[in-house]
C-alpha cells in the first residue's frame, strides 16, 4: 500500500498474463453494462464508506466506471475484477476527500442518521455523538482506519480485504481488534471528559 | 434510500457507537437512477472519444509520448524509441559541452588560488610596490599586443609573469579582484560593547522614572531625595485627607449641635427680697 493511504493502483500491475488464471467470472462479465449492474451497488458503498455524502460518491463511481472504459482492453487480463474495481473507487474517494474538507460531509451523514421522532434536543446530542464517533475513525492510524471501513461493506470478505491492503489475513484481524480497540478507548475518554466539564 | 439505522436513538455505549455507525455504512443504499446515470455518461463519453481522436494516437508532443509509452505498453513504441535516443543524444551533447568549456577555466582557477595562496604574506606586505610593478608588467603586455587586459590587477609577480605566456581566465580575474576589494576594504569601528549589568540597572530605572529607584542608586544623595519623596507623599496624603473632611467641616460650622452650643454659665439664683426691707 502506498505511503500515501492510496492503494496500488495501476492496472497493468494487477495483469495477469497466464490465461489458466483468469477466471471465468471475468471473462462473462467484459461487457461494461453488465459491470455497471453487478458492481455499481458495492462501488457505491465503497464510495460512501469513506466520504459519507451521496452525491460525491455517485461520482466517485462514475469516475471509476470512466476508468474502466479506458482500460476495456485490459479487463480479460485481470484476474479479479472485484478487488480491481474495488482499488480504483477506494483510491479516487481518497483523492476526492482530500480535496473536500471532512466536517462537510461528516455531520450532514449523522444529522441524516438521527431519528426524526425524538425531541431536538436528543436529536442534536445523537447527531454530536455520531460525528464524534466519525472523528475518531478518521483519527486511526491508516491501516486501521482502512481495515475498519473496508470491513463494513458486507460484500467484502475478510481475504479480498487482505488483498486490497496487501496484508494476511491474520494481520487484517489483528488491524480490526486494534482498531475497535483504540476507537473504544478514544470514545469513553472523551466521554469522561464531557462529563467532567459539564460537571 | 437512506440508511436503515437511522432514525433510531443513538446509542450511548461507545461499542454500540461504532457498530451503529458501521451498520449505517454497511446498509447504504445506492441512490435510484444511479446506474442509467453512469451508462449515460459512459455513452456521452465514448461519443466525444468517437468525435475527437484517440489521445494515445494523437499525443505527438515530445514526453506525452514517452509518458504514454511507460504508462501504457500497449501504445506503439517506435515514437518513443525515436524521442528516448533524441533526448539520450541531447544530454550527451550537452555533458560534453559542459565538460570541455568548465575544465580548463576550473584548472586555471585552482592553479591562480594555489599561487594566490603561496604568496598571500608577500601580497599583502608588498601591497603599495604592487601598483608599479602592474604597471611595469601592463607595459610589457602592451608591447605584447593583449590590450584588453590592460586594467586588470595582477596579485604577484610570478603569477603575474606566468599570466603573461597563459592569459587567465575571467574566474582568474574575478578572485584577483576580491583579493583587491579585500585589501582595499576600509576597516570599520568595532560594534559597541554591551552594557554592563550595572548600566542596564540604570536603563531599566530611568525609563519608569520613579525617583526612589533612582535615590537608592545615588548613595549619596539616597537620603535627601528619600526624605523628599517622604515628604511629598505625606503632603499628598494630607491634602487628600482634608478634601475629604472639608465637607463634613462645613456641615458643623452650619448645623450646630446641641453638643456644640454653648452653655449658659451657672449664675446662682438672685435673692429673694426680704419683708423687713420692704418694711
Amino acid at each position: 500500500m502506498a505511503s500515501s493511504g492510496r492503494l496500488d493502483l495501476p492496472s497493468h500491475w494487477e495483469r495477469h498474463w497466464d490465461v489458466a488464471f483468469v477466471s471465468a467470472e471475468t471473462t462473462s462479465e467484459t461487457d461494461l453494462t453488465a459491470l455497471v449492474q453487478t458492481y455499481s451497488g458495492l462501488l457505491f458503498r465503497v464510495a460512501h464508506s469513506i466520504l459519507r455524502n451521496r452525491a460525491e460518491s455517485e461520482d466517485v463511481v462514475q469516475d471509476a466506471f470512466l476508468r474502466v472504459l479506458e482500460h476495456k482492453k485490459e479487463i480479460p487480463a485481470i484476474r479479479d475484477l472485484r478487488v480491481w474495481l474495488v482499488r480504483i473507487t477506494w483510491n479516487l474517494a481518497i483523492d476526492r476527500r482530500r480535496r473536500i474538507r471532512p466536517d462537510q460531509l461528516d455531520e450532514p451523514f449523522a444529522e441524516s442518521l438521527v431519528a426524526h421522532s425524538i425531541p431536538a434536543d436528543q436529536a442534536l446530542s445523537d447527531a454530536r455523538q455520531i460525528t464524534a464517533t466519525l472523528r475518531e475513525i478518521e483519527r486511526l492510524p491508516k491501516p486501521e482506519r482502512h481495515a475498519l471501513l473496508l470491513s463494513a461493506i458486507d460484500e467484502l470478505s475478510i481475504t479480498e480485504i487482505s488483498t486490497l491492503l496487501h496484508r494476511s489475513e491474520s494481520a487484517v484481524r489483528a488491524l480490526l481488534f486494534r482498531a475497535r480497540t483504540r476507537l473504544r478507548e478514544r470514545l469513553e475518554k472523551n466521554e469522561r471528559l464531557e462529563k467532567g466539564i459539564s460537571a | 434510500m437512506n440508511s436503515q439505522p437511522a432514525n433510531t436513538r443513538f446509542a450511548s455505549h461507545p461499542d454500540a457507537r461504532i457498530d451503529q455507525v458501521l451498520t449505517a455504512l454497511r446498509t447504504t443504499e445506492p441512490p435510484t437512477g444511479l446506474e442509467q446515470h453512469i451508462a449515460a455518461r459512459l455513452r456521452q463519453t465514448a461519443e466525444t472519444r468517437a468525435l475527437s481522436p484517440s489521445p494515445s494516437v494523437a499525443t505527438s508532443s515530445f514526453f506525452a509520448v514517452i509518458l504514454n509509452a511507460v504508462k501504457d505498453p500497449c501504445i506503439p513504441l517506435a515514437p518513443a524509441k525515436f524521442y528516448t535516443a533524441a533526448t539520450l543524444a541531447a544530454v550527451i551533447a550537452l555533458t560534453t559541452f559542459t565538460l570541455l568549456h568548465h575544465r580548463p577555466a576550473t584548472n586555471a582557477a585552482q592553479t591562480d588560488f594555489r599561487a594566490h595562496s603561496n604568496s598571500a604574506a608577500q601580497s599583502l606586505a608588498a601591497n603599495s610596490s604592487r601598483t608599479a610593478q602592474k604597471r611595469t608588467i601592463t607595459s610589457s603586455v602592451e608591447g605584447a599586443g593583449l590590450q584588453s587586459r590592460q586594467n586588470s590587477f595582477i596579485p604577484t609577480t610570478a603569477l603575474a609573469a606566468d599570466e603573461i605566456s597563459h592569459p587567465p581566465s575571467p574566474s582568474a580575474q574575478d578572485l584577483d579582484q576580491i583579493a583587491l576589494a579585500e585589501t582595499l576594504a576600509p576597516s570599520h569601528p568595532a560594534p559597541p560593547m554591551p552594557l554592563t549589568a550595572q548600566e542596564k540597572l540604570i536603563q531599566a530605572a530611568t525609563r519608569p522614572g520613579q525617583p526612589i529607584q533612582l535615590a537608592e542608586l545615588d548613595l549619596a544623595r539616597a537620603p535627601i531625595l528619600r526624605a523628599a519623596a517622604q515628604a511629598r507623599e505625606q503632603a499628598s496624603v494630607e491634602s487628600y485627607v482634608k478634601t475629604l473632611l472639608a465637607p463634613f467641616a462645613v456641615a458643623d460650622a452650619l448645623q450646630p449641635t446641641t453638643q456644640s452650643q454653648p452653655q449658659e454659665p451657672l449664675t446662682p439664683p438672685p435673692a429673694e427680697p426680704t419683708s423687713n426691707s420692704s418694711n
